[in-house]
């Protein structure tokens, strides 16, 4: 396994604490969306996830978003923001972190654009995350369900187009290990 | 350029989809005036206003997963006691539901506990309170219905 440099730490430690942070930074404005459509929510976790899709498209290295939601889990139950998942949110922040992974990895293998990549793994992510949320607490059914995860593979994919503009802003100044052969400025496909 | 496309109009698509999901729970949502609940028990459904039933003083202190608490002190009514006067007897457990789809069980032998489950009214909407839970997830604010099973 590769080894991450300092540098490389602190940017991923940067990046947990703003998908932490961003969660609640962002909840009132999703709030509004969400009572609109008499939904539990979907948006907020998907901002927060786009931080860990940028790490991982960032380092490149497997088990990079996993660990970071791993460290999450751990910060929020040490500062008891678990919300109604209470002890189980360890789940609700692992998974989709094992979901980003294997679909950077499975992406970087296939020579699947950057931008595509990031899009799809943000986008995969906020759905395996709704669907824990609704496994553990919400239990939803039909068209709510739906719409539910409706709402979060949108906010998903939206936000993994942002996603992807802030990691070609940030590649230039950061290392970057295994980077993708055609990811210049548009993000072509591999021949 | 190509790929740029093919994400946009993923976007695109599901962005379409989702209006159509919108359009789909809007038309089925019910819209619920404030101060009342629908009652589900079978296939019959019946409103009630919960200003109509008789409200006790509550007084007790809720514990969220942090183990902050917080002091609750105003009127509401009894869960058991606006079941039976809604002319629901027989019941093992009652799922309370918020307007955004929200929802916590509620055991009989807790609502029938006496002073456990209440619903109070708020300016925000009518709040589902379990007193005794280690955590207050069971906390439902904006209660729109019931649904006894």
């Amino acid at each position: 396994m590769k080894k991450y440099d300092l540098r490389t730490l602190f940017f991923l430690t940067l990046c947990c604490d703003l998908g932490l942070l961003s969660k609640r930074l962002i909840s009132p404005a999703a709030n509004l969306i969400t009572d609109a459509l008499h939904i539990p929510g979907g948006i907020g976790t998907s901002f927060s996830l786009m931080f860990l899709v940028i790490a991982s498209a960032l380092t490149a290295q497997l088990g990079c978003a996993a660990l970071m939601g791993a460290v999450q889990s751990g910060i929020a139950l040490a500062i008891g923001m678990v919300g109604s998942m209470g002890a189980l949110s360890v789940i609700g922040y692992v998974m989709p972190g094992i979901v980003i992974d294997g679909l950077m990895w499975q992406t970087r293998r296939l020579g699947v654009s950057e931008e595509s990549a990031i899009v799809l793994a943000n986008a995969t992510a906020s759905v395996c995350a709704s669907m824990t949320a609704n496994w553990i607490v919400f239990r939803l059914t039909g068209v709510i369900l739906l719409l539910y995860v409706c709402v979060s593979v949108t906010s998903g994919a939206l936000c993994g187009m942002l996603g992807a503009k802030i990691a070609r802003r940030l590649r230039p100044v950061l290392p970057v290990r295994g980077e993708r052969k055609n990811c210049g400025e548009q993000g072509g496909a591999r021949e | 350029m190509k790929k740029i496309r093919w994400t946009t109009m993923a976007v695109v698509g599901v962005l379409l989809i989702t209006g159509i999901a919108a359009g789909l729970r809007l038309a089925a949502h019910t819209e619920t005036q404030a101060g009342t609940l629908r009652i589900y028990q079978g296939k019959t459904c019946k409103e009630v206003v919960l200003a109509s039933f008789a409200e006790e003083p509550i007084s007790g202190t809720l514990r969220n997963g942090k183990g902050e608490e917080q002091q609750i002190e105003g009127t509401g009514v009894l869960l058991s006691s606006l079941l039976r006067d809604a002319g629901v007897t027989a019941y093992d457990a009652v799922t309370v539901t918020a307007d955004d789809a929200y929802s916590a069980v509620v055991y009989a032998e807790e609502i029938d506990a006496g002073d456990r489950v209440y619903l109070m009214p708020q300016d925000d909407g009518i709040r589902l309170l379990v007193f005794g839970d280690s955590n207050s997830k069971r906390s439902v604010t904006d209660v729109v219905s019931i649904t006894v099973s």
